[in-house]
């Protein structure tokens, strides 16, 4: 009887450590930023935001130098008709992903300095204190369209 | 042993009306992707891009894909205008075209308007007007907008359909696009069947 027991602990043990073992750092992927038509001062970055850590973490400011201020948004749907919300942060779980995509999260990027282009760099602060800084190419919105349609 | 005949037979006689039902939806109403989406008719006149008059009615004999939004949206309603391009670039022809109506008409000027729509495709048209003109539109197909106040006076959002409508040559309402809907192959697919 104690044997058994012993042997499922084991297991349970072999199956969870490799998992808390593991954590490697968050980190980013397919970071873009959207072209800004001509005439419009504000944009939208999108990312993915992996984090494999063993504790979950959040997501608290994605700013750029090329915009004169950046906010967290999430777009919602309200019966048929959408609104943009602010959001005060972006929780990223233990071991999971978070997508910051078109029509979902995304940072918004208000008072471009200038006309972007090819590329930004994005500084992301977490709860953490992890602190992450990624070159996010710009993208044309047809490009931008396909690319977010591989992500669906 | 009876209660069983019972029971199968009842399951069986629900199989046979779903199988129904599906036959009926499949040879009738799957014929577009679009949603089914009639309305009264109507026609509306606002000032497009380039500062000419724009009537509805002048455009009948064409496909026209109408969305709301506006230039200070970062998110949707550039998705939807890149989206409306491809359309266009499927379709092909002069038989198509997209109208970009602005729930925004404080902000968005003509001016702001001409530089800013032909950046996704020369045959977007980007529409304005006066409040009542937007609201009267609006009214007509059946979507709603409101402002939402930001932090300080000039910055505020506008709540609107992120839908895309379709009107039919004969210049009626027929399809509507909601966001999950956005495809633009299926939706170039619907606009070549009704130029055919």
């Amino acid at each position: 009887m104690n044997v058994k027991k012993a042997l499922i602990v084991l297991a349970v043990f072999f199956l969870v450590a490799p998992l808390a073992w593991s954590k490697g750092e968050i980190s980013v992927k397919d970071p873009w930023v959207r072209q800004n038509p001509p005439g419009a001062s504000v944009t939208a970055a999108y990312m993915v935001i992996e984090n494999p850590a063993a504790a979950g973490d959040e997501l608290l400011e994605v700013s750029c130098s090329c915009s004169a201020s950046s906010s967290l948004h999430v777009t919602e749907m309200r019966e048929d008709s959408m609104a943009m919300k602010k959001v005060a942060s972006i929780e990223v779980p233990a071991g999971e992903s978070v997508a910051l995509s078109p029509g979902g999260y995304h940072v918004m990027l208000e008072g471009l300095s200038s006309d972007i282009k090819e590329s930004v760099i994005l500084e992301l602060k977490f709860r953490s204190g992890a602190r992450i800084s990624v070159t996010a190419p710009v993208l044309d919105p047809p490009e931008a369209t396909r690319r977010s349609h591989h992500h669906h | 042993m009876k209660r069983h005949y019972l029971v199968l037979t009842a399951l069986a006689l629900i199989a046979l009306v779903w199988v129904a039902i599906f036959g009926f939806l499949g040879t009738d109403k799957g014929s577009f992707y679009g949603d089914e989406y009639p309305r009264p008719a109507f026609d509306f006149s606002l000032t497009d891009h380039q500062n000419r008059e724009f009537s509805l009615s002048d455009h009948s004999g064409k496909v026209i894909l109408l969305n709301f939004g506006f230039t200070n949206c970062p998110d949707v309603c550039p998705t939807t205008l890149g989206m409306l391009g491809e359309v266009l670039d499927l379709v092909g022809d002069e038989g198509a075209v997209a109208l970009f109506i602005t729930v925004d008409p404080e902000r968005d000027t003509v001016a702001k308007l001409g530089v800013y729509v032909p950046f996704f495709h020369d045959r977007i048209i980007g529409l304005t007007g006066s409040q009542q003109e937007i609201k009267q539109v609006n009214d007509a197909c059946g979507t709603f907008y409101s402002k939402e106040q930001g932090a300080s006076e000039s910055d505020y959002g506008v709540v609107h359909s992120p839908a895309v409508y379709l009107i039919d040559p004969g210049g009626e309402m027929m399809l509507r696009y909601p966001k999950e809907k956005l495809d633009p192959k299926k939706i170039a697919g619907d606009v070549k069947r009704l130029l055919l």
